[in-house]
């Protein structure tokens, strides 16, 4: 009986700590765009460390939230972090957001790396001046869970950036499509989604992604 | 901003501004009354002058500042009235406080689990032969309630080399989200001891065809356990700590003595079992972890156990029978405890795992005959299980979709066990495994493995080695 109190005191112990720490990381409600954004992040770093990433199209919306609390459950992921989860793939499962993206054919024709392209986008779609500060927040938030902070792939089967034959390889043009419409690599166990997952990002922010993608790997 | 935020900000606005104009009006008063009283020199009345055209020029200071608070508060209010509406996740939002009545939406559920189907091909079994099997077919049922309760329900299907079908519950519980980092579990649950078990045993996930020596069911690694456990992680900056904590009806011991840890659903001698791991992950694609099991067996009653748990395996630690010549040891109590250590990495097509543990069964000891010394009728048990994999996916060296899909693995492992001369025979192994595994999606596996073990305590005129070839096709679903 020693040993039962105990335990039970240590539960309680341990209930009572966890409590305080999540109640000082509680925070209110804040833009979804911003939990899809650690949510895709988190979905690489934390399925993986078991089994193959699956793709989001595998399951709907209400499946992958009971699947993520019974991962939340199996891998001791913190609640927040499973919501984060959740909203990736909630957001990437369906790829038909409100806001489609306009053709390519009327985003580029020419480089987006240069000066130049932003002046060719700019008449019919309103892309301002490329801002390729802007470019990496969106890598960041939205990219490298899957290419990684170094551009050759946090998961297997992702291209390599910095690869002479690798993605950068292809047409600015080749690329805005890819990126706005998503694309299955060959080789990678699921398929990039439009926008990669993330539907809040505009054409501007397409363009600055790229001009981000060519200055920061392209010359490798 | 709310009504409440603009009355807040007027109402302070109108403090300082009366404030402000207070002190205007009583300060020049002040100083007039005592420029008569005390007939103050004209040098005092231009400090006097000076003092108020300073006030005037704070007062349209402070009045600059709060137009432009008040621009400030009017923008955001406009800039949040004209966002869209933040699309709510359905559900995992935040658990409700609050009184509720449960609708539809409030339910979900899910069919998962896995099956797989095997062959394998053994220079041991008579004249070669093929052996196909069935495989296993284990049904998951995952029900939700909100982000409050989670039922979790899996079996195991399994089709026996007699023919019969054998069926076994794998884990039935009741999760419980207590708050973002705890979630309490009741029922039967899988072992938090060690990583393979609670982890990586679905055979679509393992990067084998089977589990490594000592580590599957009847190995040392407790296979589940029955109780009440406490999990969860915990954020520690960029690093995260994660715990699990149980107690429950421990292991019993079978006929031989021989230790059984699969759940039982009750306690033969009221000593509760502790088990729990603690794992720290330095980055997230790194984790070290550390386990331990305290319990108490009681002695083996000098009958044949129950088995509780299907399997196909023929040699298993609970087909050790018992000796009849041991007697009845139900009323001695000894020890039973466990501890190990685990590390997996896991970064882009990289896998690579070890993990370690060791239990131990104290010796049953009886009192002597006539007053003479105890005699100890059961040796101390010792188990030891260990073993390292490394897996590498090709989609590291090449695009080729085809070639990506390839994933070689190498696993070696032991089993050792000492005390226990029928489990020694049966079980206590090195074992080798060369294995390469095709992807066709990430949930679906061809498995193949040439695997060689080496049986450390048979005798000679026994079957020492065993060269096999293993087939296995898994889908996670």
């Amino acid at each position: 009986m020693k040993r039962s109190t105990a335990v039970i005191g240590g539960f309680a112990l341990v209930f009572g700590v966890g409590a305080v720490l999540a109640q000082s990381g509680g925070g209110g409600p804040e833009d979804n765009s911003a939990a899809i954004a650690r949510g895709a992040q988190a979905w690489a770093e934390n399925c993986g460390a078991c089994h193959n990433v699956r793709s989001p199209s595998e399951l709907g919306d209400a499946s992958w939230g009971v699947a993520a609390a019974h991962m939340r459950v199996r891998a001791n992921i913190p609640g927040n972090v499973a919501r984060d989860i959740v909203a990736f793939l909630q957001s990437s499962n369906d790829p038909a957001p409100a806001r489609v993206a306009r053709p390519v054919s009327q985003l580029s024709t020419a480089p987006a790396a240069t000066a130049a392209t932003a002046a060719t986008v700019a008449a019919p779609t309103a892309v301002q001046a490329i801002d390729i500060g802007n470019g990496s927040r969106i890598y960041a938030q939205t990219c490298v869970a899957c290419h990684g902070a170094d551009g050759t792939g946090a998961l297997p089967g992702t291209p390599d950036f910095t690869a002479a034959s690798g993605p950068l390889a292809k047409s600015d043009e080749e690329l805005i499509r890819i990126i706005t419409e998503g694309v299955q690599t060959p080789g990678s166990p699921i398929p990039m989604p439009p926008h990669g997952g993330n539907h809040k990002m505009t054409d501007q922010d397409v363009i600055d992604t790229l001009a981000y993608l060519r200055s920061e790997f392209g010359s490798r | 901003m709310t009504n409440r935020q603009n009355w807040l900000i007027r109402a302070k606005s109108i403090m300082i501004r009366s404030s402000v104009l207070a002190g205007l009006v009583l300060t020049p008063a002040t100083a007039m009354a005592s420029q008569q009283d005390h007939a103050s020199t004209s040098q005092d009345s231009d400090a006097l002058f000076e003092r108020v055209e300073q006030m005037e020029a704070e007062l349209a200071q402070l009045r600059e500042r709060l137009e432009q608070a008040e621009a400030q508060a009017a923008q955001a209010q406009a800039t949040a009235e004209a966002r869209p509406p933040v699309v709510a996740v359905p559900p995992m939002s935040e658990p409700s406080r609050g009184l509720w009545r449960p609708s539809v939406s409030d339910v979900a559920v899910q069919f998962g689990g896995y099956a797989d189907v095997s062959a394998a091909i053994s220079d041991s079994a008579s004249n070669g032969d093929v052996s196909f099997s069935a495989g296993s077919f284990n049904p998951l049922l995952l029900v939700q309630y909100r982000d409050l309760l989670l039922f979790e329900g899996e079996a195991e299907l399994e089709i026996g080399s007699d023919g019969e079908t054998e069926l076994a519950l794998e884990y039935t519980q009741l999760d419980i989200f207590l708050h973002d980092n705890a979630t309490l579990v009741v029922g039967k649950f899988l072992s938090p001891v060690g990583q393979f078990q609670e982890r990586l045993h679905p055979s679509w996930i393992n990067r084998l065809a089977d589990a490594p020596a000592g580590f599957g069911h009847d190995g040392v690694q407790p296979a589940s356990e029955v109780g009440v456990q406490l999990r969860g992680g915990v954020p520690l900056g960029s690093s995260r700590l994660t715990y699990a904590a149980a107690i429950g009806n421990g292991p019993r011991l079978n006929g031989a003595g021989a230790v059984m840890a699969e759940g039982f659903g009750g306690d033969d001698n009221g000593n509760k079992a502790i088990s729990g791991r603690i794992g720290f992950l330095p980055t997230p694609y790194m984790e070290v972890g550390a386990s331990a099991l305290f319990s108490r067996v009681n002695g083996p009653s000098g009958e044949e156990p129950v088995d509780d748990h299907a399997s196909t395996n023929a040699r298993t630690i609970q087909s050790v029978t018992g000796d009849a010549e041991l007697g009845d040891l139900s009323a001695y109590a000894v020890d039973y405890n466990l501890w190990g250590v685990d590390a997996a990495y896991t970064r882009g097509p990289w896998d690579v795992r070890f993990e370690y543990l060791r239990g131990v069964r104290d010796a049953i000891s009886v009192p002597g005959h006539d007053g003479d010394d105890p005699e100890e009728a059961l040796e101390r048990l010792r188990m030891t299980a260990w073993y390292g994999q490394v897996a590498y996916r090709l989609t590291g060296l090449t695009d080729d979709p085809v070639l990506g899909n390839f994933e070689p693995v190498i696993r070696y492992g032991e089993f050792n066990v000492s005390g226990l001369e029928e489990l020694a025979e049966e079980a206590a192994e090195n074992r080798w495994d060369f294995g390469l595994n095709y992807w066709f999606a990430p949930s679906v596996v061809l498995h193949t493995a040439l695997q060689y073990r080496e049986f450390t305590d048979r005798h000679s005129d026994e079957v020492t080695d065993d060269l096999r070839l293993l087939f296995k096709v898994s889908y996670g679903f």
